[in-house]
């Protein structure tokens, strides 16, 4: 079925344009990946939340935050689909339809070769070296996230856990799951909010937060319940003993003393829940007038909120700004920036799952990207009319999506695109791409299954 | 025995242009030549012999298998020059030809060799940079590199200087020697004269006529062309001679014209030399007879009979 002179005479008429292609794609994730910064990308979440931008930009936000998201969306939906659409049409082409327009083919069947096995191994190499364009790709960006955030390999820690590990001569894992060592200790807890450049109360809070989200996910797993649904009703945890000796456990924590954590984290919650839509309109207010007083853009000082407490005249203005008494609103602060800070562990949550399914994922839509250019250049016998379909199509596609996702009065075109089933937002949280995966896939087979059976039954001007 | 066998072909590929109710046997170690004008059907009659193009009705066989079913079995028979020159990706001539080695599974490439070697072919030189004749030498070793049983050569000697067209015709009559099958195209009347065993001629996708050559190289049938010194001499000649077969052709009508053109068969050619000794002759030359005559002529009959 495979001839492998034939193969072989493929990867030698297309390498460099192969290595370029690739080196291109990978060069310019790369770049992303030294250039992405995670606290920026936070702000500038935190920055459009309850904006109106937020309501435009929809789930799509959320997504181009993460560095998963921002790979998917921006660089493999525009530079990486756009690049490897343009290699895989020039190689459909040069392939079959340029060899049938210039009579070089001849060559090939006037041998004993079938005209079947010509064209299928044509395809498989050209699906093959997708493939190969996209783990090359995988592996060497792979590597640079590595380097610059240790993301694919082993558990990342985060700055406060090493710096503290580190003073208190422990291991990392061993502080991570007992947050307790560092809350209990003045000069821990000191070397963790310098690491996160925090202030000590702030980062109490912060530890308190988290240990209380490490717990509920621990109990969820025991009740078998959602996350959501544990936090919305904490005598869930308090009513299993199950549960509540588990949840317990993952903080370091008995049973009892864990219960009265819970009761006395839930009162003050009550009391100053940032939920509340008067509380957030009152520390929008002071952040405001902070901002003008410290002569900082909103947006910087939104990424770095306890600032304000680092300026007794901000500090004041901002009370005064948010009317709320002076220890109410430094709790209420000290909550935000404690929220904020969590934000920024579960971003740096890079999903390896995601990673591998984007590459899939793209592969995949070029899988079917590439038939749609191999079927026209084994259907034409003019390279000119190969073109004209093979480029023609899948470019359009690429444009009417990008088209649809620029302008939202033109969201239908999505319809008529097969990139749409590139779905950046599942692939970024690594859930619910299996239909489109599943199209993909079939259509990709399909298209060559036609290339095979009409190159094989074509009339060939030879 | 046949070996190649076309019968009721017909591929039409509209407005007059294909080819028609095509009819043809070539036996094995036949040399088989077909001559038409560019545009007449020879490509498109080789395109089906190769299984490139589908027949829309009718059938081609060689060696019994058909040539579009089975199209690759017929293939490990066949040798293949090509009309267009066209090759693929590769750095020298020598690379080509390797990787088509490799293609035919026939990895000794001594036979290749001595073609090359003979056609004085410089198979290091760089594919696309070659001269046409170059080129052309690269395909002509390319199809006979495997030894083939039956060459199918679309314009063979295209691009090739006279003095290589020579060399290839001595190739072909070797091939011919070792009992070896060869289909040529060509739009050259003397080459495939000089080559062929049978000749056909196709026009506007139709086969005209069909001769062997052999017919045309023994005809007893000559012409010769007399010139006399002087007019009134060659006006006595064409009262005088009386011989059976003759028929004489005067060159021009008027006073000055002395020459003449006389048509006589092998048995009466003694009468004439004897006549002529009564003459005062310029010069007498034998006017051979070629096979662009023969086809024309039955061109001019069938014109006149429409």
């Amino acid at each position: 079925m495979i001839n492998k002179t034939i193969f072989k005479q493929s990867i030698i008429e297309t390498w460099r344009l192969w290595l370029t292609f690739t080196l291109g794609i990978a060069f310019i994730i790369c770049l992303i990946v030294g250039i992405y910064d995670e606290s920026t990308s936070v702000s500038l979440m935190q920055a459009v939340k309850g904006t109106s931008i937020e309501d435009l930009a929809g789930d799509k936000i959320l997504t181009i935050t993460t560095l998963c998201g921002l790979l998917a969306e921006t660089i493999y939906g525009i530079f990486g689909i756009l690049l490897a659409t343009i290699y895989s049409f020039v190689v459909a082409n040069a392939l079959v339809a340029s060899e049938v327009d210039k009579g070089s083919l001849a060559y090939v069947l006037s041998t004993p070769v079938k005209r079947l096995t010509v064209v299928v191994t044509k395809g498989v190499f050209l699906v093959f070296s997708l493939a190969m364009m996209f783990l090359t790709i995988f592996v060497i960006c792979s590597i640079a996230i590595q380097l610059k955030f240790g993301y694919i390999w082993g558990y990342e820690y985060s700055k406060d856990v090493k710096a503290v590990a580190k003073y208190l001569d422990l291991d990392k894992d061993t502080v991570n799951q007992n947050l307790l060592l560092i809350k209990n200790n003045p000069e821990a807890l000191a070397a963790g909010a310098k690491a996160r450049s925090i202030h000590e109360d702030e980062y109490t809070e912060y530890l308190q937060l988290k240990m209380k989200k490490m717990s509920y996910k621990r109990a969820a797993e025991v009740l078998g319940l959602t996350l959501e649904e544990v936090e919305k009703d904490t005598l869930l945890i308090k009513n299993n003993p199950l549960a509540l000796e588990e949840a317990a456990k993952t903080i370091g924590m008995t049973g009892p003393v864990y219960s009265i954590f819970l009761t006395q984290s839930n009162k003050f919650m009550q009391g100053n829940n940032l939920n509340n839509e008067e509380m957030i309109m009152n520390l929008s207010a002071a952040l405001l007038a902070a901002s003008e007083e410290l002569d900082l853009q909103l947006t910087v000082l939104l990424a770095q909120m306890s600032l304000i407490k680092d300026s007794p005249e901000a500090f004041s203005k901002a009370v005064n700004a948010s009317g709320l008494d002076e220890l109410v609103f430094t709790a209420v602060l000290n909550q935000a920036i404690a929220m904020q800070e969590l934000d920024k562990d579960t971003n740096s949550t890079f999903k390896l799952e995601a990673w591998i399914m984007i590459n899939t994922a793209c592969f995949l839509l070029m899988f079917a990207t590439s038939g749609i250019s191999f079927f026209a250049s084994c259907f034409f016998n003019l390279t000119r009319h190969s073109l004209i379909l093979g480029a023609g199509l899948p470019l359009s596609f690429f444009l009417l999506k990008l088209l649809s996702d620029i302008n939202l009065s033109m969201t239908e075109l999505r319809y008529f695109s097969l990139n749409t089933l590139y779905v950046t937002q599942s692939l970024a949280k690594a859930e619910g791409y299996g239909l489109s995966v599943a199209v993909l896939i079939i259509v990709g087979i399909v298209l060559y299954g036609a290339s095979f059976a009409v190159f094989k039954k074509k009339d060939l001007p030879l | 025995m046949s070996l190649i066998e076309v019968s009721h072909l017909t591929k039409d590929y509209g407005s007059g242009r294909g080819v028609f109710d095509i009819n043809l046997t070539i036996n094995e170690g036949e040399t088989f030549g077909f001559v038409g004008t560019n545009g007449a059907g020879k490509t498109t009659l080789i395109r089906q012999l190769m299984g490139f193009l589908k027949p829309d009705s009718g059938s081609v066989t060689i060696n019994n298998l058909d040539c579009w079913k089975d199209s690759a079995v017929v293939k490990s028979l066949v040798g293949y020059i090509p009309g267009e020159i066209a090759f693929p990706d590769a750095p020298t001539g020598a690379e080509f030809l390797r990787r088509q080695a490799n293609l035919l599974d026939a990895p000794d490439l001594s036979y290749c060799n001595y073609i090359v070697k003979k056609l004085q072919l410089d198979d290091s030189a760089n594919l696309k940079r070659m001269s046409k004749g170059m080129k052309q030498k690269t395909a002509i070793a390319a199809a006979f590199m495997h030894n083939p049983h039956i060459l199918i050569l679309d314009e063979p000697s295209t691009g090739l200087d006279p003095l290589m067209r020579s060399l290839f015709v001595d190739i072909l009559k070797e091939e011919k020697k070792k009992g070896k099958t060869i289909f040529m195209s060509s739009h050259m009347f003397d080459e495939v004269y000089n080559t062929c065993d049978r000749v056909a001629m196709i026009k506007d996708g139709k086969i005209v006529a069909s001769v062997a050559t052999a017919d045309i190289r023994h005809n007893r049938n000559k012409t010769y062309k007399i010139e006399f010194l002087e007019h009134d001499e060659l006006v006595r000649f064409a009262g005088e001679c009386l011989v059976k077969s003759s028929v004489i052709t005067m060159q021009k009508k008027d006073d000055s014209c002395a020459q003449c053109t006389i048509g006589i068969n092998d048995s009466d050619i003694n009468a004439l030399t004897k006549l002529l000794c009564s003459y005062k002759v310029r010069f007498f030359k034998e006017i051979k007879y070629s096979l662009e005559q023969y086809f024309n002529s039955i061109y001019r009959v069938e014109s006149d009979d429409q």
